[in-house]
């Protein structure tokens, strides 16, 4: 699975991505870390269809190697796993090389800008609650006005909830959660892969008194959702993964 | 699950008081239908849902109350919240339901309004 060139490892990303598999890689890589490479080049040719599981291992995988002061290096990365990256915004924190050349497309892996934000979790009301603390403390960190912060996790809640009661997703997947800001806004992108589910496409109408009438108990987080969010943004089927962007805009 | 916890508390023959903790989610909301089902169909025509200490409402807690709150009207009676954090109202806002909902900004006024003084 893995072979040693100079201070530099090259190893196959898995692609499956059962639980077994994950706890197997992760075990290989804190094995290789031990070692302290200056670099893993992670063999990335195998991953054809991306899953959100998947993601959600590379930058865990990377977020141990940067602990251990060891770079990461993609290779033979697909047009898809790229594309997905960029779209979380995670592309700049790996190293991309061809296999042919062996040469590196990029020279060094941007430090991540501290008003990033990346977390997964799997879609249990446990985890939800975990993320959405972890999430919540960045937001804190970022001294926002305590009602920006309370909107924001309340979107993070309502999607994250979904994912739990209608994406049909095991226990053992990942949903991948990343956050940006700049001096305009802050965009959330949750990526996962389980049904296709395009929130753009439902409405955002709620007439009080004909859902009180009706004793209207669901669909209000969709209804949530749309007005706390600025824009939203559905990139799905692609690469079978349900992409979801949505951005606030500070006031 | 202490932050989850619904307390019920009898004012009355016609009044109750339900109080929600600092979460009123999907972990809880089913549970807060049922305490609200069960006192309607004891006879609590007014339901005071006294949310002073809830530091978060999702949608499915926002959907405990509209789902249920026909029961007491059709009833002759309501529910009320009261002592809503500035947070909580902020969604209630959001989703256009302050009109519709009966909001009292404490306890006593909730109280007084269910025909009840304290």
């Amino acid at each position: 699975m893995q072979n040693k060139t100079t201070n530099r490892y090259k190893i196959i990303f898995p692609s499956d991505y059962s639980e077994a598999t994950r706890t197997g890689f992760l075990k290989e890589i804190g094995t290789l870390l031990l070692e302290k490479p200056k670099l893993i080049s992670l063999d990335c040719s195998s991953l054809k269809n991306i899953v959100s599981s998947q993601i959600g291992l590379l930058w865990e995988m990377r977020r141990r190697c940067r602990k251990a002061g060891t770079g990461v290096e993609l290779l033979s990365p697909s047009s898809g796993l790229i594309c997905v990256l960029k779209v979380l915004d995670l592309y700049d924190q790996f190293q991309y090389v061809d296999e042919a050349t062996f040469k590196p497309r990029e020279k060094t892996a941007k430090v991540i800008p501290t008003k990033n934000y990346a977390d997964e979790f799997t879609p249990d009301a446990e985890s939800i609650d975990k993320a959405q603390s972890g999430f919540v403390r960045f937001l804190e960190s970022l001294n926002l006005h305590h009602m920006t912060i309370f909107e924001l996790q309340t979107i993070f809640y309502e999607v994250a909830t979904n994912f739990r009661l209608h994406s049909g997703m095991q226990l053992s997947e990942f949903v991948v959660f990343t956050a940006r800001t700049n001096d305009k806004k802050i965009a959330l992108a949750f990526t996962d892969s389980g049904k296709l589910f395009d929130i753009t496409k439902y409405p955002i109408d709620l007439n009080p008194e004909i859902a009180g009438k009706n004793k209207k108990r669901r669909g209000f987080g969709i209804v949530l959702i749309h007005r706390l969010a600025d824009k939203i943004e559905y990139i799905g089927g692609k690469f079978g993964l349900n992409i979801l962007v949505l951005e606030k805009r500070w006031k | 699950m202490e932050d989850k916890k619904i307390s019920k508390t009898a004012v009355n023959d016609t009044t109750v008081i339900v109080k929600p903790f600092k979460t009123l989610d999907n972990n809880n909301a089913h549970e807060m239908v049922d305490i609200i089902t069960a006192v309607q169909e004891e006879g609590y025509k007014m339901i005071i849902v006294d949310m002073s200490d809830l530091e978060f409402l999702s949608s499915a807690g926002v959907g405990s109350i509209l789902g249920t709150i026909e029961n007491s009207r059709e009833a002759g009676g309501d529910i009320i919240l009261c002592s809503v954090p500035d947070s909580i109202n902020h969604i209630l806002e959001v989703l256009d339901l302050t009109d519709y909902l009966t909001i009292r900004e404490s306890k006593d006024m909730a109280l007084n309004l269910a025909g009840t003084a304290n």
